[in-house]
């Protein structure tokens, strides 16, 4: 497969191209500008408390600094997060119906953390003068706390859509490629709908029961058979219009016959949620803590080398040395900041997030390997193929022995487009370069030596390098999740919009949202430097 | 039935807080840069302090307005996820253009507020002008919706169900609600002025007449503005005529009605406090007593507030429980369709003691916040 056919199959392989295409510029344009929210107001108050513990003026100027530019982009931040939750409405109109009505809860608590963001980041900004210097410390660290509250709520939701607590993926790593299998959904049906349907049949199509109780009984069916049933519900089919018409007892089917199917499945999700746990079920997702600790760490390395960057062009530019030691002392804080921040990231959190993913995202890691003859891998390319090989399963799976899932075992339509596998490689590459970066510019502030003028410059390209990286790491995530919407649960087709718009106009929503980001950026760097 | 009473109380107090907002967002983002525009042409630096200050209080907490929006449509999404559902299935344009605005608008107000003396004052202006105009342009996308919430123009079933946005436009209920709610926004935000500048005169010392001035001034485009209101506003009842149910909620005993759900107290309390401000308006313009001008001028604000809310409510809840005013529309849809515009049942998920004791735990020590934080702006 060609680049050009890679990209076919991520946007013609799969319904609704152009819908995601958009969707992935809008939510990339909110997490760009958010990750400064989460980022740089926690980076403020640190260093205000530093500030406030040695009296230094370089670290009050450097958190203003700091404060001025999460203030800044805040709103944009609101407006493009409005952008995206009104986006998701209206293209995937389905999949918001079951969010809200299935795992509502983070979604709900977000509210408040919109509130404490909203409250507590402009009174840090607009109102130091007016309180107490421990009291504006104690703002500020209020406000970072919305904010990443306000993350751990829709990070939730996220992680609930890769790895849903109900759903069983089907690998194992000691056996190899033969053991794969459909994932399978773990469902509690009410007793009353149980006692309709035809167990036999139903063991006939991959259902298993678990466990029974007066009230349920618990049964395990492939996820096939579950995403046909949700798309025929939400499609407004009747039972005796789908699927599951095929085992229902003979002798009720007339009764239910016309009974809308979706009545049938809610009763059954509702149910599955309330076992779950309705407030905890997006929280007990599998790989949620690595999901949240992967995107506050992607946050705070974005912010340091932007940190970094902004700096040294600061010094670049500057035409007197009034300032020269207060950039220095900056520069020097973010260049160690950004090497702690790249080392976690990729020794503990990325390392955490990709465990995760095979454990319970087989096909997707199949697909970020390329353990396919389809492709040329990355490794392949640059003769480094079999070093990867064994060095991945003791990654992924702790152990040398372990083999990897195989791309082409697995059904067709459980496949995710390959192109996350270039996505996920290149991510990975440019992540070591921003640890050289990193160790370079580290290296140069504790030495104390004069930045050559091309270090500085590298510098300064740094921060497109980690939004790269950091955008690269959602298209592997999100992209790879393809095809589905939901885990095991609910695909593409189903989630999408029954009045899909227009290409140019989806394209042309894309572009607008591109052209604010830019706009944005330019209005942020006149606001912090131009005088 | 109507709504489960904690659910309504959210939606409405989220709705609430985040309305009253939007109409000062809009009128602020109107007269700021007006008052640039006057103190360049005049030369006149107090006034160029005057909308410096505004735009500083402005900036600092118009996004709280976007966030109780926020909360607004969440807390609808949690309740009503059928609702939602169905909106997002028909209203790509409306909500689209929406959209498109909100995101042009928050930039707007960044570049206007951040890069002030930082670029030429003719575009400044120009951005000004910009950022004022998209205030009207997101209540043309949302009013539309609400039309339609009132009378489904442009709703089909066959072959699939869609929105034809020509014959939405066309909602008769659509211009007046528009108009009726962009001077309702300017005579509220006016009003406002009157009240905060009253009080500074009380302590402005040698600058007491510029802030007479400037009362007397917002008198009287508030009473203008509450005018083209009542006009507007009477346009609109008229047209609500087409969905009798409604109609009657709201008038009630007044037109001789035996509604379902009388709410013509709202409507009186609501004309109550617009004639309060007519009042106040008269009294700052012509009173002769200073005292009397001062007096009526710290009312005229909180009572131009207070009517953007009970107008609302009565809005909002004069059509309950349904989601679309007519109910003999709602009753003729198939069976999902129905089921996702009646707003009796909530959600059994959401719709739960445990989660209304979370939100009263979370919501109240969040709005003491708020309110320290206007407190704080406001404070010398």
């Amino acid at each position: 497969m060609d680049p050009f056919g890679l990209i076919q199959q991520w946007l013609s392989g799969y319904p609704a191209g152009w819908e995601r295409f958009l969707s992935m510029i809008g939510i990339e344009v909110h997490w760009f500008i958010l990750q400064y929210v989460l980022g740089l107001s926690f980076l403020a108050v640190v260093t205000e408390a530093i500030y406030l513990k040695t009296g230094n003026e370089d670290w009050k100027r450097l958190s203003k600094t700091l404060a001025k530019a999460f203030v800044a982009v805040f709103a944009v931040g609101a407006a493009t997060g409005t952008a995206s939750e009104f986006g998701l409405v209206l293209l995937w109109p389905n999949l918001t119906e079951a969010a809200g009505r299935y795992i509502y809860f983070p979604l709900y608590m977000e509210i408040f953390a919109f509130i404490m963001e909203g409250v507590f980041i402009y009174m840090y900004f607009y109102a130091e003068e007016k309180v107490s210097p421990k009291t504006h410390l104690l703002i500020g660290v209020l406000a970072f706390i919305g904010a990443w509250y306000s993350g751990a709520m829709i990070l939730s939701v996220n992680s609930f859509m890769q790895a849903p607590v109900n759903v069983i993926a089907h690998y194992d790593p000691m056996i190899g490629p033969s053991s794969w299998a459909p994932p399978d959904v773990v469902l509690f049906v009410p007793a009353q709908i149980a006692q309709a349907l035809n167990v036999e049949k139903l063991a006939a199509v991959g259902a298993k029961v678990l466990g029974t109780s007066p009230d349920q009984v618990t049964v395990s069916l492939p996820s096939g058979l579950v995403r046909t049933l949700m798309y025929e519900a939400f499609m407004g089919k009747t039972i005796g219009e789908s699927t599951l018409a095929a085992v229902i007892k003979p002798e009720v089917l007339p009764t239910l016959s016309s009974v809308p199917l979706k009545t049938v499945i809610d009763a059954i999700v509702a149910n599955t949620v309330k076992n779950a746990g309705t407030f905890m079920i997006t929280f007990l997702s599998k790989g949620y803590l690595a999901t949240y600790l992967h995107a506050i760490g992607a946050a705070l390395t974005v912010s340091a080398f932007t940190l970094l960057g902004g700096y040294a062009l600061r010094i670049l530019k500057s035409k007197d040395d009034e300032d020269r030691s207060y950039f220095l002392n900056a520069l020097k804080f973010a260049a160690i900041l950004a090497l702690v921040m790249i080392a976690l990231q990729g020794i503990l959190f990325g390392h955490s997030m990709g465990a995760a993913v095979a454990k319970y995202n087989p096909e997707k890691f199949a697909a970020m390997e390329a353990t396919t003859k389809q492709v040329t891998s990355l490794p392949a390319m640059l003769g480094m193929e079999s070093l990867v090989r064994q060095l991945m399963p003791l990654l992924a799976y702790g152990t040398p022995e372990a083999k990897l899932p195989s791309y082409d075992v697995i059904a067709e339509d459980y496949r995710p487009p390959l192109i996350i596998h270039y996505l996920y490689y290149t991510k990975i590459g440019l992540g070591v370069l921003l640890g050289l970066i990193a160790l370079l510019a580290t290296f140069l502030v504790l030495r104390r030596s004069e930045w050559p003028k091309w270090a500085l410059w590298v510098a300064v390209i740094s921060p497109a390098i980690a939004q790269i990286t950091s955008f690269l790491g959602w298209g592997v995530r999100e992209i790879g999740r393809k095809p589905w919407a939901i885990y095991g649960i609910m695909d593409v087709r189903t989630e999408l919009t029954i009045n899909p718009p227009p290409t140019w106009q989806l394209l042309g929503v894309a572009f607008y949202l591109a052209a604010i980001l830019v706009v944005l950026v330019l209005a942020v760097y006149w606001f912090l430097w131009r005088r | 039935m109507q709504a489960p009473l904690p659910v309504s109380a959210i939606i409405s107090l989220t709705f609430g807080l985040h309305i009253i907002l939007v109409n000062l967002d809009m009128a602020l983002a109107t007269f700021i840069p007006l008052m640039e525009w006057w103190s360049l042409k005049r030369k006149d630096d107090f006034l160029m302090d005057r909308a410096k200050v505004l735009m500083r209080y402005y900036a600092s907490t118009y996004a709280v307005a976007g966030v109780f929006g926020t909360g607004f449509t969440v807390a609808l999404l949690s309740f009503y996820p059928q609702f939602i559902g169905l909106a997002g299935h028909l209203t790509w344009v409306p909500f689209g253009l929406a959209i498109l605005i909100i995101a042009l608008r928050f930039l707007t107000i960044v570049l206007y507020w951040y890069l002030w003396d930082k670029i030429s004052s003719n575009i400044h202006l120009l951005v000004g002008a910009v950022m004022a105009l998209t205030g009207y342009l997101i209540p043309f996308g949302f009013r539309a919706v609400f039309a339609f919430l009132n009378v489904p123009s442009g709703l089909h079933l066959e072959p699939k169900p869609y929105l034809d946005v020509v014959e939405a436009l066309a909602n008769p209920t659509f211009l007046p609600l528009f108009l009726k709610s962009v001077f309702g926004a300017l005579a509220a935000g006016s009003l406002v002025l009157v009240s905060a500048y009253s009080i500074r005169y009380l302590s402005a010392g040698e600058l007491r007449e510029k802030y007479l001035d400037l009362v007397r001034l917002y008198a009287k485009y508030g009473g203008i503005s509450l005018l083209l209101m009542v006009i507007f506003g009477l346009w609109y009842s008229i047209s609500l005529l087409v969905t009798p149910y409604k109609f009657n909620n709201i008038f009630g005993f007044l037109v001789g009605a035996s509604p379902q759900h009388d709410f013509s107290w709202l409507f009186i309390l609501k004309m109550v406090l617009v004639a309060v401000q007519f009042v106040a308006v008269y009294y700052v313009l012509k009173g002769k007593e200073l005292t009397d001008v001062i007096g009526w001028a710290k009312v005229a604000g909180p009572a131009a507030l207070a009517t953007v809310f009970t107008g609302e409510m009565l809005n909002m809840h004069s059509q309950l429980p349904y989601f679309v005013a007519q109910p003999e529309v709602v009753h003729s849809l198939p069976e999902l369709f129905k089921q996702a515009l009646l707003t009796t049942t909530a959600n059994t998920l959401a719709d739960v003691p445990e989660l209304y004791m979370i939100t009263a735990v979370f919501l109240v020590p969040l709005l003491a916040a708020t309110g320290a934080m206007f407190y704080l702006f406001l404070k010398d």
